[in-house]
């Protein structure tokens, strides 16, 4: 069998393109369906996400499809002339297809690295495949694999460390000093579109008490309303003129004004900290220009984060993620060497046993012919000549055997294979039989 | 003394390969390393625990928390205990470590105390309390100090905007400050009744230079240590500015006066050996 995948992703095609050429749900299975009649005896899954599209194929080597009746297939699904995309696809083929798999359920081929989604949809593309029965034992072997790498990538790698947007950032920061939200208090000043965005994050961690606040009366009403609608949170609004002293009850302030000055100054904020029995305050200033004055951060317990320490983190954290490529590659390369090994052990045994078993059929009935026309030979020549027979076979199918047996990722063992079960008339792929066999059900 | 060897080797070892694997797993979370944490704090307590048990059967409770390596082993495996349950908090996981460390030190330590059971002031029955409140308000005094540097450590990390890899592999601020608070407040009294007590031990003493007692070096180390931890006390119930930070820093302190009154006491005091 042979491995081959075709598709876009981010990098290779435009969102237009991704667009036409995506499937949901119902599409693949149809998709899947009409694959399955046009090429019995291959198997398939197909992956389709907001930023990918990928056809992934195991089929008989000699046999059909190749990538340009792949293309075809993908063009005449869509109703779209494959000249029209096939510029933005890519493909792979065996060694190179599996390495392309493992790195797109690690999410190193991600537009978010290290993000986690992509595991999850691979997942429940493999299972539309196999309830579509296109999945035979190449692509289950091949999908369980990979599913386990990108687990122990995640695991022993620090490529989902860290979170990458500013609201979770935030919120990672806010569990780092609270221990429970239950009884805290979140106060939002402003509706700035970056600040709401934080606020949701920060609405998973279900505090007791959300207090929004604008610099009119009805813009902070409105926002309260907005809130309730968008979150299904009760939100009361804070007459602005007062908000300064509601920081004496509250534990998190997102601000995003768009005030030109700070709204809050060191000189306003000083006798806050008492009111507060100096419990810890957390303020996130999304705001550009700052909503804070810088200084208000010296006091002890207050923590201050700008947007510009918040996109540091993300950066620092994406950079942790770039840090660990190298090793998930580590990981990817050696389980592609071990998984080619073991299948192409797994694909060749049997046809070495066909063959064998074929050349000594071969030599039985050639013995069984000459034997009795050998009156004169004793019991002893008889036994010779047989030894000479299995010498020859054993002889001539050395080195094939050999090669066969060199399972290197880069050695043509498939080729060889196939050429074997074609000239020798074998007929011993366990993987053709059992996706012809998953058709029939 | 083979067995007080083996014991004290084996259980500061495996809290020594229990905080390295502590420190590890707050980097990597791997299965592996959470493995060996747990081997490493089973071999301690089992070790430290199975001596005791053996040493109170054999000589009875008197003999034994006088006995200056058992009390050191009882206090150590204290430690490991609350270490083990920080551990098991999900609030509180990553302060397993540094009290591992602690505990290590301490089972280190308890190899100057090597020896059978003095016989000399068992006699006195009452006098045994002395050495478990010291051993139970070292627990706690340890606990509420690594809470304290833990506070420290996560607090400068938050401030500096550095190490942001541990964000939320170490415990909360708040957690961190709530269980500092409480350590000192149980250990004090304790602390106070230990010394009382150890009057009291040195007054029945005929063996000691009636002067003797106050230029003992564990007797004023343990002094400063009790000002620290009333103040602390006093500061944590009374004075709310004094949270936070100021706290963690004193039960900082208050730990390494602990710390340098046992090490003192196994290796210095003419009177406690």
């Amino acid at each position: 069998m042979r491995t081959l995948v075709i598709g876009c992703n981010h990098q290779s095609a435009p969102v237009e393109m991704r667009e036409r050429l995506a499937f949901d749900d119902p599409a693949a299975a149809r998709a899947l369906r009409r694959f399955r009649e046009l090429f019995p005896g291959t198997e398939a899954v197909l992956i389709s996400t907001c930023n990918r599209v990928e056809l992934y194929v195991a089929c008989p080597v000699q046999g059909p499809p190749g990538i340009e009746e792949l293309v075809g297939f993908i063009g005449e699904f869509h109703g779209i002339e494959s000249a029209e995309f096939a510029e933005g696809l890519y493909s792979y083929e065996d060694v190179e297809a599996v390495r392309h798999l493992l790195r797109v359920v690690s999410s190193l081929d991600s537009m978010v690295l290290g993000e986690s989604q992509i595991l999850g949809q691979a997942k429940s593309a493999f299972e539309l495949a196999r309830s579509a029965g296109t999945v035979g034992k190449w692509l289950e072997a091949l999908f369980q694999r990979a599913f386990g790498v990108a687990k122990d990538i995640r695991t022993k790698t620090a490529i989902a460390t860290g979170r990458l947007s500013v609201g979770s950032t935030a919120v990672d920061l806010a569990r780092q000093i609270f221990s429970r939200f239950d009884d805290k208090q979140v106060l939002m000043v402003g509706a700035g579109e970056m600040g709401e965005l934080t606020l949701t994050h920060l609405l998973g961690t279900h505090p007791k008490r959300l207090l929004v606040t604008g610099r009119t009366d009805e813009r902070a009403a409105a926002l309260a309303r907005r809130i309730a609608e968008r979150h299904g949170v009760a939100a009361e609004a804070v007459p602005y003129a007062e908000w300064i002293d509601r920081l004496a009850e509250v534990d998190i302030v997102i601000s995003s004004t768009g005030s030109r000055e700070p709204i809050l100054t060191a000189g306003q904020f000083a006798p806050i900290p008492a009111r507060r029995k100096h419990r810890p305050l957390l303020l996130i200033d999304i705001a550009v220009p700052r909503d804070f004055d810088p200084a208000i951060a010296e006091h002890y317990s207050v923590f201050l984060y700008n947007i510009d320490d918040l996109q540091l983190v993300t950066e620092l954290n994406l950079a942790h993620r770039r840090e660990a490529i190298a090793q998930c590659h580590e990981i990817i390369e050696a389980s592609v060497i071990e998984f080619v090994a073991r299948q192409s052990r797994q694909d060749v045994g049997p046809l070495i046993a066909a063959l064998q078993e074929h050349f000594r059929e071969i030599g039985r009935s050639e013995l069984e012919r000459i034997l009795p026309k050998l009156q004169t030979a004793s019991p002893h020549d008889r036994e010779l000549i047989e030894q000479m027979l299995h010498r020859v076979t054993r002889k001539l199918l050395h080195r094939p055997v050999q090669l066969l047996n060199d399972t290197s990722p880069n050695r043509p063992t498939r080729v060889y294979a196939e050429t074997l079960r074609a000239l020798f008339a074998l007929e011993d792929s366990p993987w053709s039989r059992t996706c012809e066999g998953k058709q029939v059900q | 003394m083979p067995g007080q060897l083996l014991t004290s080797v084996a259980g500061g070892g495996g809290y020594a390969i229990a905080a390295m694997a502590a420190y590890l797993h707050l980097r990597h979370r791997s299965r592996w390393v959470l493995l060996v944490l747990r081997v490493g704090v089973l071999l301690a307590i089992g070790a430290g625990g199975a001596y005791l048990a053996r040493a109170l059967q054999a000589h009875g409770a008197v003999q034994t928390f006088q006995n200056s390596f058992d009390a050191a082993l009882t206090l150590a495996t204290l430690i490991g205990l609350v270490g083990v349950g920080t551990h098991l908090s999900s609030s509180l996981r990553g302060l397993a470590g540094l009290l591992f460390i602690v505990a290590a030190l301490v089972e280190f330590a308890a190899l100057a105390g090597l020896g059978p059971p003095s016989g000399e002031i068992t006699s006195r029955p009452w006098f045994v309390s002395h050495s478990l409140a010291f051993a139970v308000s070292g627990t706690f005094f340890a606990a509420g100090g690594a809470a304290g540097a833990a506070y420290l450590l996560v607090n400068w990390m938050l401030r500096r905007k550095r190490a942001f890899t541990l964000v939320g592999r170490v415990p909360p601020l708040e957690a961190l400050e709530r269980f500092g608070r409480w350590m000192p407040i149980l250990g004090f009294p304790l602390f106070t009744y230990g010394i009382l007590t150890g009057f009291c031990g040195v007054a029945h003493r005929t063996d000691l230079r009636a002067s003797a007692w106050y230029v003992d070096p564990v007797f004023l180390l343990s002094i400063v240590a009790w000002v620290v931890y009333g103040y602390l006390c006093y500061c944590v119930m009374y004075r709310p500015q004094l949270r936070g930070r100021w706290a963690a820093t004193l039960s900082t302190c208050g730990l390494g006066l602990i710390v340098l009154a046992f090490v003192v006491r196994e290796f210095v005091s003419p009177m406690h050996q």
